[in-house]
């Protein structure tokens, strides 16, 4: 048993954000940032069909100092609320090597789920098949069909199955004309193609204008067949000159029913605004600039440490009392340790709940903190202390005359 | 040998007994004795003491010997002396080796106070006008002021363009400035929100801290 009547550990053990530990999203300004996003993606897809293309793409920038909490809110926008309205794919710069403009688009296309090209592939025969007679001669051509195959109702059916098992190659020289109306341009059937040929991840001679039109496409396709529109979360974003004349490029393309979602620090965007003008004016001008102004205050902090334990603990409410206790050690880590963001604070609450639930305690007290801080935090002094004073017992005398004036305050304010 | 060393030979070899005056006046009687042994009892020399009612000559070495053995006041107080000379050497033993320490401590304090001297040096090298009482007040409304001024769209600046501004204006160093900054900071948590990054800035936690906001 962890502590508050806890099964498990609500904190992550992990030092960076990951994609289970996203789902709970506390904080007021996590949360208003999210629904900013939200609103975006809804502004987006509200657009009426007749909009022309610059109308229907959109930037968003969210600008952040590390820690903050910046990749939490962007994987939590992946896996939650937006599904119905968008595909994603999230890429972490700082994990793109050589950082040139093909591996960058490689992990555009592999930021998605992994199953995103398969289920593409199937939703294009489907589409395919939709639009032509199963008895019709584009038909047979196309699947393959034999003069049996072409009578049963399933014919169809089972070639598809057998394209996607990669059993039988489809004859795409056919399809032209069922995509070649309004709707698909030819560069956009030339795409499709190789989306079924299984050829789209093979990126060999590829040229800058290939890739935008491969990504206009994907958006494009993305609408059509899922209803949905696209984003692209760059997460760790910098001053890269490939990534800079890339993203200059997709910009100025002005993708249809695309977002492209820019996560990076303020130091990141000075660079940017010092190395790149063009590419800086551009983000200036971005559609949402998320700003997590006050992501990194006590009050947010604290809100967010609830957040996990309130979402691991539906049954039994934390009282009063343990919030104020626990409350109050935060914000001493917080103002005399210069704990000052968010992913300190879970570290040493994780440690902290790991290490109470070993000596069987119920609640996090001073104790315990002060434990954790010795083994995970070896050295570490009172900010401006010049005695050798335990932590915990700074922690119970700075709690007692937080308490002691908090009393002085209601008496005078009773007086 | 002269007269005048045969009268000295002949008082030294008397020895703790000493010679009559009166002896001397009649064996050399061709020489003005008193002149000669006024002069030796001005140098020092000689000792002309009286032994009951008659004067003897003694050489001064042996006149010591002779009060020893005569004068038991004077053995009695030589004897007290010879415990203060020893106790006087043991003080002095024992403040020679004080003086000994208190050197080692001086020569230490001196490098202390030299060390302390350079380094006040250096410092007030370091700023121009040390004498300059900044007003937190008035150093908080010029730092807002140059937020508003560089501030990007969402509010950044980089902690060095405030650095440049202020420390002019305010002539002091980028110490100065960067010490004025944390404590303005610190002091205003729900005012300032700082971000790291940057070449310069206020050090928390071993991050360099270069970019700052007012919320």
């Amino acid at each position: 048993m962890y502590p508050y009547n806890l099964n498990k550990n609500p904190f992550p053990s992990s030092p960076t954000p990951n994609f289970e530990g996203a789902q709970i999203l506390g904080g007021k300004r996590h949360q208003e940032s999210r629904n900013s996003i939200l609103t975006c993606i809804e502004d987006l897809v509200k657009q009426p069909e007749t909009a022309n293309s610059e109308e229907k793409f959109r930037i968003i920038t969210v600008i952040q100092d590390v820690g903050s909490g910046k990749t939490h809110l962007t994987l939590n926008i992946k896996i939650s609320g937006t599904k119905e309205k968008a595909i994603i794919s999230y890429l972490d710069m700082s994990q793109i090597y050589p950082k040139n403009i093909p591996s960058i688009y490689q992990s555009m296309i592999s930021g998605f789920e992994p199953d995103y090209l398969y289920n593409l592939k199937k939703d294009l025969l489907y589409y395919i098949k939709d639009r032509i007679k199963s008895d019709s001669k584009i038909a047979k051509k196309i699947f393959k069909l034999g003069f049996f195959e072409s009578l049963s109702g399933r014919g169809i059916d089972n070639k598809i199955l057998q394209i996607l098992e990669n059993k039988l190659q489809p004859d795409l020289g056919y399809i032209d004309n069922i995509f070649g109306n309004k709707d698909f341009s030819k560069n956009d059937v030339s795409t499709i193609k190789t989306i079924i040929k299984n050829q789209f991840e093979n990126n060999e001679s590829i040229t800058l204008m290939d890739m935008i039109n491969r990504l206009s496409t994907l958006s494009k396709i993305n609408l059509k067949l899922f209803n949905k529109i696209s984003l692209y979360q760059f997460d760790e974003f910098d001053n890269n000159e490939d990534t800079l004349s890339f993203m200059k490029a997709i910009i100025n393309a002005h993708i249809s029913n695309t977002i492209l979602m820019l996560i990076l620090t303020p130091s990141s965007y000075q660079k940017i605004a010092s190395e790149n003008s063009s590419i800086y004016d551009r983000l200036e001008k971005a559609n949402y600039k998320i700003d997590l102004a006050g992501s990194n205050s006590f009050e947010e902090i604290s809100d967010i440490v609830l957040e996990y334990i309130k979402f691991y603990n539906l049954n039994t409410t934390i009282t009063d009392g343990q919030r104020k206790d626990l409350l109050s050690q935060i914000k001493i880590l917080y103002e005399d340790f210069n704990f000052r963001n968010i992913r300190s604070i879970l570290n040493i609450m994780y440690n902290a709940f790991e290490i109470a639930s070993n000596k069987k305690m119920s609640v996090i007290n001073e104790q315990i903190v002060d434990e954790t801080l010795r083994k995970t935090y070896p050295g570490l002094k009172i900010k401006g202390s010049l005695m050798d004073i335990s932590i915990s017992d700074y922690i119970k005398i700075k709690n007692r005359l937080d308490s002691s004036r908090d009393i002085k305050k209601e008496i005078v304010l009773s007086l | 040998m002269s007269l005048e060393e045969k009268i000295f030979d002949k008082i030294f070899s008397s020895g703790v007994s000493g010679l009559k005056k009166t002896d001397l006046t009649k064996e050399f009687s061709s020489v003005n004795l008193d002149n000669i042994l006024n002069t030796w009892i001005k140098e020092n020399k000689i000792i002309i003491s009286k032994k009951g009612s008659t004067n003897y000559c003694w050489h001064k070495d042996h006149y010591f010997q002779y009060l020893l053995d005569s004068d038991p006041k004077f053995k009695y107080t030589l004897e007290l002396l010879k415990d203060v000379d020893i106790s006087f050497r043991k003080l002095s033993t024992s403040i020679d080796k004080h003086v000994e320490r208190l050197d080692g401590k001086m020569i230490v304090l001196m490098d202390s106070i030299l060390a302390i001297t350079t380094k006040n040096h250096n410092f007030e090298n370091s700023i121009s006008h040390p004498q300059n009482v900044i007003n937190l007040q008035n150093f908080s409304k010029d730092f807002d002021l140059t937020i508003c001024k560089y501030s990007d769209s969402i509010g950044w600046v980089p902690l060095a363009t405030l650095r440049n501004d202020l420390s002019n204006k305010y002539e002091i160093s980028e110490k100065e400035f960067y010490d004025l900054a944390e404590q303005l900071v610190n002091e205003n948590r729900s005012k300032y929100e700082l971000s790291t990054g940057g070449d310069e800035g206020i050090m928390i936690r071993g991050l360099v801290y270069g970019y700052v906001r007012c919320l």
